[in-house]
């Protein structure tokens, strides 16, 4: 498939002056009818009901009937599962990824940069995805700060962040940030440049942060004391270490190799920290204890190793492994692509190292909000729940099954009906782009896509 | 007349009615001529005095001091200068900055013995490139750079502004005179300038816009900072305290940071308007955008925020060649309405050549604004009154009003009418002859003898318009 049908197959565009489901005006309030649901915490549960009161699970059970007005949502013979995390996601960034150029950035914040409009937003809603974790690259040893993004399409950007997750930054490990600028800075190379250097830069900012710490405490006590003590100066990178330091900032660390984690560790040891995720983690199953015992999940691949020295180790048999010694983990996507099916890629943990099916669900629901610290809002079925739900036409884990509606607190966002009956043809997008110029998408995708929700939102909607 | 300051409404009146048959100096008066104040309806014959470089009277058939050089303005239209409300005229080309030395575009991390170790920030604040909130437009200025053309479209000041860095410098309001750099000045440091974008060159810091917006966060923590312990400092009634560092880096944020000064946010897509408006709100920062292409399609949040918008002319989407017709001429239409977009949601704008190369025709992408649906009115408004009053300096120029700076254009129709030629201009009250907007046109290398010296001997009673 090129990548123009493909465009075409995920998003379609325009309207085409129909009736229109996904209108602001929905109220988050609806009942999804008679589908098998895959509760992620409590099993499968035939021929249920799910009853959705102003964007929360209100109720879960067989015989539940709409309150007047509420729409219905025929689920018969569809699967219903939450709503899927992607627990690593670079998408809806502008102007970069990395700030690659300091040796370490905790100052810079994804959330200033966020773009609402990336029409990656509205192609993962097609692949059932809900939420994303948009994270800073892995070119530093300590990188900037996350953002917990709701996929609300054609909402503004305060309208997506995720209001209940706690603040989380990037860590990484190893090649990245060794390998960054090590050369190329116009100013020489950047510190550092060998693997070993990254404990140093992590030991280096932590003492740095606790001397900090110590400034501001003495500010504040002298304050107490009634005194006019001169104020330290703010310094963004050791604001954001010291909330480390004290357990506000969850700490997500790209990782591969096994001696580098446990590096890691002993450095968070040494400093009082916690380690929430280890991103990638090719190697983890090496050290799968003492992820345990430090209560660290690990965000991985299924099967995709080998693509560089560090990845050598990986297997695919990794989640599965890690699963059973007790070990969170979640299967993310790291990928624009990718993120569209990670429904398929947890399947996989099934596939070679034979985990359970509600093990392979959490992996992309339960166990991704417990990483970001929303595990008790999102991830799972269960009455009181945000009513983030990926509805499929077969079970999610059979190859051929689609997503027939993405539901974001209790609003249909994609639905897929909808989307083949408004979808351009390739002659139609040929007067939007120049031959050969790329692939169809970016801004006129997005804004087809926008106006035909704002047509909704200007009474088009049924 | 000499004792009088413009700015003393009496002595305006002295000046524009009493005693307008007398000025101390220089005096020009332009008769005959139709006159658009734009603050007010157009006057179809009249005549404006000028007087030491301020207008003094604009009346239908007013007295004419002593010793005035006439100008016949028989044919003529007469309006204001246009202000271009953000430029580089005059302005060395954009730096930089000095590249860092070797070993600190990261921060020098180093073992911690070898730091102080009390100033834990001292070595993990990495240096940003270029940002230098204390280059001053003013100490920048050249009046011998080529500021003909500008004139030639009838630009008579502008607002120019260092380039170069997240927070970029103070921008100056100037005339495009000179002769000096000293008499191009009209206000210093009219407000701060950033643009939330990294540094071109690898490895320099910023290197991405989250990045850019760090630094300006910590360069705003850092002035506040400062403004907090200044105040300690002067109030401790005990002595003993350590003195707080003066950087005039740090201390050139102040008037932003008390909201004396506006702060210019450079920025054109909706994402980078609003990125910029939520910056200016944590800091209460009072914003104005400039660029804005895609302005009208946040207009609540720039009604909220208060903030004008200075309209780059330039139309053509960033990605023009990756578009095709169909779609290309959709958004250039797009943001061909954006001026006229605004002025339906009741923004403050005015008219920039952001985004234009100086070869670049101005008035003619106004005539597209114009063609989208802005009024001819307006547009006229957008280079002379409204940037005036953006940038506070309404009571200087803007309109022709008696107390006013003597900027005006003498043209052979209506400022904005394809076809209308500046016949001359007068800056700081000062004639200037103009050549023709297009190139082709002769009189050129004639006209470049005079412009430095001012007008020809015996200009008096010249008829500009009879060539029309």
């Amino acid at each position: 498939m090129n990548r123009q049908t493909f465009c075409l197959l995920v998003a379609g565009v325009v309207a085409s002056g129909g009736a229109f489901r996904l209108s602001a005006q929905q109220t988050g309030n609806m009942l999804i009818r008679d589908a098998t649901v895959l509760t992620a915490s409590h099993g499968t549960l035939a021929h249920t009901s799910i009853l959705v009161k102003d964007g929360k699970i209100a109720a879960i059970g067989g015989g539940l009937t709409a309150p007047a007005g509420v729409p219905v949502i025929d689920a018969t013979g569809k699967f219903v599962m939450p709503g899927i995390i992607d627990e690593h996601s670079h998408s809806a960034i502008d102007g970069g990824i990395n700030e690659g150029a300091p040796a370490i950035s905790p100052m810079a914040h994804i959330k200033d940069v966020l773009n609402p409009h990336d029409v990656n937003i509205y192609r993962q809603l097609a692949g059932g995805v809900t939420i994303i974790h948009v994270l800073h690259g892995s070119a530093n040893a300590i990188g900037g700060q996350d953002a917990v993004v709701k996929l609300k399409w054609g909402a503004p950007v305060e309208e997506m962040l995720y209001p209940g997750a706690p603040q989380g930054v990037k860590f990484a490990l190893g090649e990245n940030p060794k390998q960054s600028h090590r050369f190329l800075s116009e100013g020489g190379a950047r510190y550092p440049a060998v693997r070993e250097g990254v404990e140093n830069v992590l030991r280096t900012s932590f003492n740095a942060a606790r001397l900090y710490e110590k400034q501001w405490d003495a500010y504040h006590a002298a304050l107490a004391r009634g005194e006019h003590p001169m104020p330290p100066q703010r310094n963004l990178n050791l604001d954001t270490l010291v909330g480390v330091l004290q357990g506000k900032i969850l700490v997500h660390a790209h990782s591969y190799v096994s001696d580098e984690i446990l590096m890691l560790l002993h450095v968070a040891d040494d400093y009082g920290f916690k380690i929430r995720t280890l991103e990638h983690g090719l190697e983890a199953y090496k050290v799968a204890d003492a992820l345990k015992a430090h209560d660290v999940a690990v965000s991985t691949f299924a099967d995709n190793w080998q693509y560089k020295l560090e990845a050598t180790d990986g297997i695919a048999y990794n989640a599965a492994l890690l699963t059973q010694k007790g070990v969170r983990v979640i299967i993310n996507s790291d990928s624009d692509e990718r993120a569209r099916r990670l429904y398929q890629e947890a399947a996989k943990a099934i596939h070679y190292g034979g985990a359970t099916e509600e093990q392979a669900l959490r992996m992309i629901t339960l166990n991704a909000a417990w990483a970001l610290g929303i595990d008790k809002t999102v991830g799972s079925i269960d009455v009181g729940k945000d009513a983030d739900f990926a509805i499929f036409n077969g079970h999610p884990f059979a190859p051929a099954a689609l997503v027939t509606e993405t539901i974001v607190d209790g609003k249909v966002y994609f639905d897929r009906a909808q989307d083949l009956a408004q979808r351009k043809t390739p002659a139609e997008y040929e007067k939007l782009f120049k031959p050969g110029s790329g692939f169809f998408g970016g801004d006129e995708e997005r804004d087809a896509l926008q106006q035909r929700l704002a047509a909704a939102q200007t009474g088009g909607n049924q | 007349m000499r004792m009088c300051h413009w700015l003393v409404p009496a002595c305006l009146l002295l000046a524009g009615v009493v005693q307008a048959a007398t000025c101390p100096g220089e005096s020009y008066a332009i008769r005959n001529a139709r006159v658009l104040p734009v603050s007010g309806p157009a006057l179809p014959r009249a005549t404006v005095v000028l007087c030491q470089g301020i207008i003094t009277a604009v009346s239908p058939d007013g007295p004419v001091p002593d010793g005035a050089e006439v100008i016949d303005g028989a044919g003529l239209t007469v309006f204001p200068g246009f202000l271009d409300a953000y430029s580089q005229y005059g302005l060395p080309p954009a730096q930089a900055g000095p590249p860092p030395a070797r070993g600190v575009s990261g921060p020098p991390l180093r073992p911690l013995d070898a730091v102080a170790p009390n100033d834990p920030a001292l070595y993990l604040t990495p240096h940003p490139v270029g940002n230098t909130p204390q280059r001053r437009a003013v100490d920048l200025l050249n009046p011998q750079s080529d500021l003909e053309n500008v004139r030639a479209k009838g630009i008579t000041s502008a607002l120019v502004a260092p380039v170069g860095g997240v927070l970029q410098g103070e921008a100056a309001l100037v005339n495009l005179r000179g002769p000096y750099p000293s008499s191009m000045v009209i206000q210093p440091d009219v407000a701060l300038v950033a643009e939330l974008r990294p540094q071109r060159g690898f490895g320099r810091y910023p290197s991405s816009v989250m990045g850019a917006v760090a630094v300006f966060r910590q360069d705003f923590l850092d002035a506040q900072q400062y403004e907090q312990a200044e105040s300690i400092y002067q109030q401790a009634s005990e002595r003993g305290l350590p003195r707080p560092a003066y950087r005039s880096s740090v201390v050139s944020l102040l008037p932003a940071l008390d909201g004396k000064q506006p702060v210019i946010f450079l920025a054109g897509d909706d994402n980078a308007i609003l990125r910029s408006l939520r910056l200016a709100a944590e800091f209460k920062l009072r914003p104005i955008i400039a660029g804005g292409t895609q302005a009208w399609k946040v207009t609540p949040a720039l009604h909220a925020a208060g903030a004008p918008v200075l309209v780059s002319l330039q139309f053509d989407p960033a990605n023009k060649d990756e578009l095709g017709t169909e779609e290309l001429k959709k958004e250039q239409d797009e943001n061909a309405a954006n001026a006229a977009r605004l002025a339906q949601a009741g923004i403050p704008f005015a008219f920039t050549s952001e985004g234009l190369k100086p070869k670049d025709h101005f008035l003619s992408r106004v005539r597209i604004a114009i063609a989208h649906g802005l009024s001819a009115e307006d547009a006229l408004k957008a280079l002379t009154l409204w940037p005036a009053q953006i940038l506070a300096v309404d009571h200087q120029l803007g309109s022709i009003e008696p107390g006013k700076i003597g900027d005006l254009v003498l043209a052979t129709g209506d400022p904005l009418a394809e076809g209308t030629q500046v016949r001359m201009l007068f800056i700081d009250g000062q004639p200037l002859p103009v050549h023709p907007e297009s190139p082709k046109k002769d009189m050129k290398n004639k006209q470049k003898k005079t412009d430095e010296a001012g007008p020809p001997a015996g200009v008096n009673a010249v008829t500009l318009g009879a060539t029309q």
